[in-house]
C-alpha cells in the first residue's frame, strides 16, 4: 500500500512537473511562432513594434502599485534617473535599488 | 549581473518554498530548471501539495502569469526575421523578462542580435537553479533591505529602459493610456492580468490606428 502511495505520488509530480514546463514553454514560443504567419505590414506591425514600450510600463504601473512603498519610490526614483542618464541603465538601476533599501530600512517595512 | 543577483536570490526564496511544502531537492531543482518562471512557480507551489493535484488549475494559474510571454515571443520575431524557429528554441525556451528586456534595449541602439538573448538568459538560468538548490538545501531565504532591493531589479531594469523606447510625443499619449488602463484593471484583477490588459489596451489602439492609416 506505501509502494502503491509513493508511485502515485511520483506520477502526480511528473504530471505537475509536465503540465507547468509544457505550457510555459508553449507560451514562450507561441508568439515567435505565430508572428510568422501574421502580415509584418499594416495593422500589426505597429502594435507588435511597441509593445515593449507598453509592456515595460505596464510592469512599471502595477510593479508600484503592488510593490508596496519602497517599491513605488524605488521605480519613481529609477525612472527619474533614466530620464536624466538616458545611455545607461546601471545608474537608473541603482538609484532605484538604493531607494528600496533605504526606504524599507527607515519605514521598517 | 543585476539579474543574475535577482534570479539567485528569487532562487533561494523558491528552494526555500519547496523546502517547505515536501518537495524534494531533486525534484525542486528539475521544476526550477525545466520551468524556469519565477512567477509561475511560486504561484503554483501551493497547488504541490493539494490531493489530488489540480492540474488543470495549475495549467490556468501559468497561462494567466505567463501570457505576457506571447506578446515578446511575437516581438523578437520582428526584431529576428532571419532565425530560423528551430535555433530560437534554445532562446525561448530560456525567455525571462530580464533577458528579453536587454535584448529590446540593445536593438533599441541598433544591436540586433539574438546571441544577446540567449547569453543573457542562460547566466540567469544558473543563477535560478543554483540559487532553489542551495535555498532547498540551508533551508533560509534572504530577508531585510539589501534582499529587496536585490529583488526590485528585474523590475528596475525595466523602468529604467522605459525612456530608450521613447519615439516622439505619441509614445507619452500611449503611455498614459497603459498606465490608466493598468491602474484600472488592478481595482478588479490580479497583477498579472491588469499588466497584460494594460499592455494590449494600448497596443490594440495601436493597431486600429495603424489600420486606418494602411486603409487610408
Amino acid at each position: 500500500l506505501e509502494l502503491d502511495e509513493a508511485v502515485n505520488s511520483m506520477t502526480d509530480d511528473l504530471v505537475a512537473l509536465g503540465v507547468l514546463a509544457v505550457v510555459t514553454f508553449t507560451l514562450r514560443a507561441a508568439g515567435f511562432l505565430a508572428a510568422d504567419h501574421l502580415p509584418r505590414v499594416g495593422i500589426w506591425r505597429r502594435p507588435i513594434d511597441v509593445a515593449p514600450g507598453n509592456l515595460f510600463v505596464a510592469f512599471g504601473t502595477v510593479g508600484a502599485l503592488t510593490g508596496g512603498i519602497p517599491v513605488a519610490l524605488g521605480v519613481a526614483c529609477a525612472v527619474a534617473a533614466a530620464l536624466c542618464w538616458r545611455e545607461s541603465e546601471l545608474l537608473p538601476l541603482a538609484a532605484g535599488a538604493a531607494a528600496v533599501a533605504t526606504a524599507e530600512w527607515v519605514l521598517g517595512l | 549581473m543585476p539579474f543574475l543577483i535577482s534570479s539567485g536570490i528569487t532562487g533561494v526564496v523558491m528552494g526555500v518554498t519547496y523546502r517547505e511544502i515536501g518537495l524534494s531537492l531533486p525534484l525542486a531543482v528539475v521544476v526550477s530548471a525545466i520551468v524556469f518562471s519565477g512567477t509561475a512557480q511560486a504561484a503554483t507551489a501551493a497547488l504541490w501539495t493539494a490531493s489530488p493535484v489540480p492540474f488543470l488549475a495549475m495549467a490556468i494559474t501559468v497561462i494567466s502569469i505567463n501570457l505576457r510571454y506571447v506578446i515578446m515571443g511575437a516581438h523578437l520575431r520582428h526584431l529576428f526575421t532571419d532565425l530560423s524557429p528551430r535555433r530560437a528554441v534554445a532562446g525561448l525556451f530560456l525567455l525571462t523578462d530580464g533577458s528579453w528586456a536587454m535584448t529590446v534595449k540593445r536593438a533599441a541602439h541598433g544591436d540586433r542580435d539574438a546571441g544577446i538573448l540567449l547569453g543573457t538568459s542562460l547566466p540567469i538560468w544558473v543563477a535560478w537553479v543554483a540559487g532553489t538548490a542551495a535555498g532547498h538545501t540551508l533551508g533560509i531565504a534572504p530577508t531585510g533591505p539589501a534582499a529587496s532591493a536585490a529583488s526590485f531589479l528585474p523590475l528596475g531594469f525595466m523602468v529604467a529602459v522605459i525612456p530608450a523606447q521613447r519615439g516622439g510625443r505619441a509614445t507619452w499619449a500611449s503611455w498614459i493610456t497603459t498606465r490608466i488602463t493598468a491602474a484600472a484593471a488592478l481595482l478588479v484583477l490580479p497583477a498579472t492580468w491588469a499588466t497584460l490588459i494594460g499592455a494590449l489596451a494600448r497596443i490594440a489602439v495601436g493597431a486600429r490606428r495603424s489600420g486606418e492609416q494602411h486603409d487610408g
